[in-house]
């Protein structure tokens, strides 16, 4: 059976050379699947989410000893994961020749014949509204709309003041249904 | 206007996305051989001694500034207190006053008192 998981006996063990194995497996296990659908939503693909979902934790073991138990676990893989999310996409696009002023839609070229995909035509319309927003926007919109993180915590991932966020989520809002009545 | 506040809630709040079958479990165990050996320093072991120190230099600190101020602020509030008691006494004052001026000055005040 599974341990409970407990974020103050848990930072503990993180420290202590003994333990921080059993610690971290305990961490992947209680934070892998919100990072994994953070990651996924804007990197589309299964497989690169799967990727990146590693190098997250890969990362975040490597410098266990540079988090600060004063900080919460939560906010500082988020850090790592947006990180490793934002470094994978420019990649993408100079692979792909993508100037960085156009949009993220190229992530859905083949989205219909991909198996791990069985969202219906509105779903499907929805994340082409959302590829189609600038970077910054479309995580907000995740963390806000899907996850339905608070404003203060997505301002501790993203270093971003709670106004700013507030007025990066109304405007991609308004974007999104601007598209998808345009295409109704 | 109704149908533009409500497209995101048609849409709702499922992505669409999906994942193989026990993922999450696989991932876990998956993940954690992956994990390199890493050699980290012992934690340093917090003893009572570590934990009372500080509070014990802060009494310290406290009791030299008690000390420093028994030797060298002490003596002089001493040395005020008789000096004012010794002003309270009205006939001293007065014997003072005369003492300290001479005979052109208290011709003066009387002069002056006179008037």
């Amino acid at each position: 059976m599974t341990p409970l998981y407990n974020e103050e006996i848990v930072i503990e063990k993180l420290h202590n050379p003994d333990t921080m194995r059993q610690a971290f497996t305990q961490v992947v296990e209680h934070y892998g699947e919100r990072l994994y659908w953070q990651i996924r939503k804007m990197v589309v693909s299964h497989e690169d989410a799967d990727d990146l979902l590693q190098n997250t934790f890969l990362k975040a073991w490597n410098n266990i000893e540079m988090f600060r138990a004063e900080a919460r676990l939560s906010t500082w893989l988020y850090r790592i994961a947006v990180n490793e999310t934002i470094t994978f996409l420019n990649r993408e696009r100079q692979r792909n020749n993508i100037s960085i002023d156009t949009d993220d839609s190229f992530l859905l070229n083949n989205i219909e014949a991909d198996e791990w995909f069985d969202g219906d035509e509105l779903q499907l319309r929805l994340q082409k509204a959302i590829t189609r927003l600038p970077e910054k926007q479309r995580l907000v919109f995740n963390m806000r709309y899907f996850d339905e993180m608070k404003y203060e915590d997505i301002s501790e991932i993203l270093g971003t003041s709670v106004g700013a966020l507030k007025a990066s989520y109304h405007h991609a809002t308004k974007k999104i249904e601007e598209y998808l009545l345009a295409a109704d | 206007m109704k149908k533009k506040e409500n497209i995101l809630e048609q849409v709702g709040r499922n992505t669409g996305y999906k994942v193989p079958e026990g993922y999450f479990e696989q991932f876990t165990a998956r993940m954690t051989e992956q994990l390199p050996e890493r050699d980290l320093p012992k934690p340093e072991v917090v003893t009572t001694w570590h934990k009372l120190r500080p509070y014990l230099y802060m009494a310290a600190m406290f009791a030299g500034i008690w000390l420093m101020l028994q030797v060298f602020v002490a003596p002089v509030v001493e040395a005020d207190k008789e000096l004012t008691a010794a002003i309270e006494q009205e006939e001293d004052i007065e014997e003072y006053m005369l003492y300290s001026m001479d005979d052109y000055t208290i011709f003066e005040t009387l002069y002056a008192d006179c008037e």
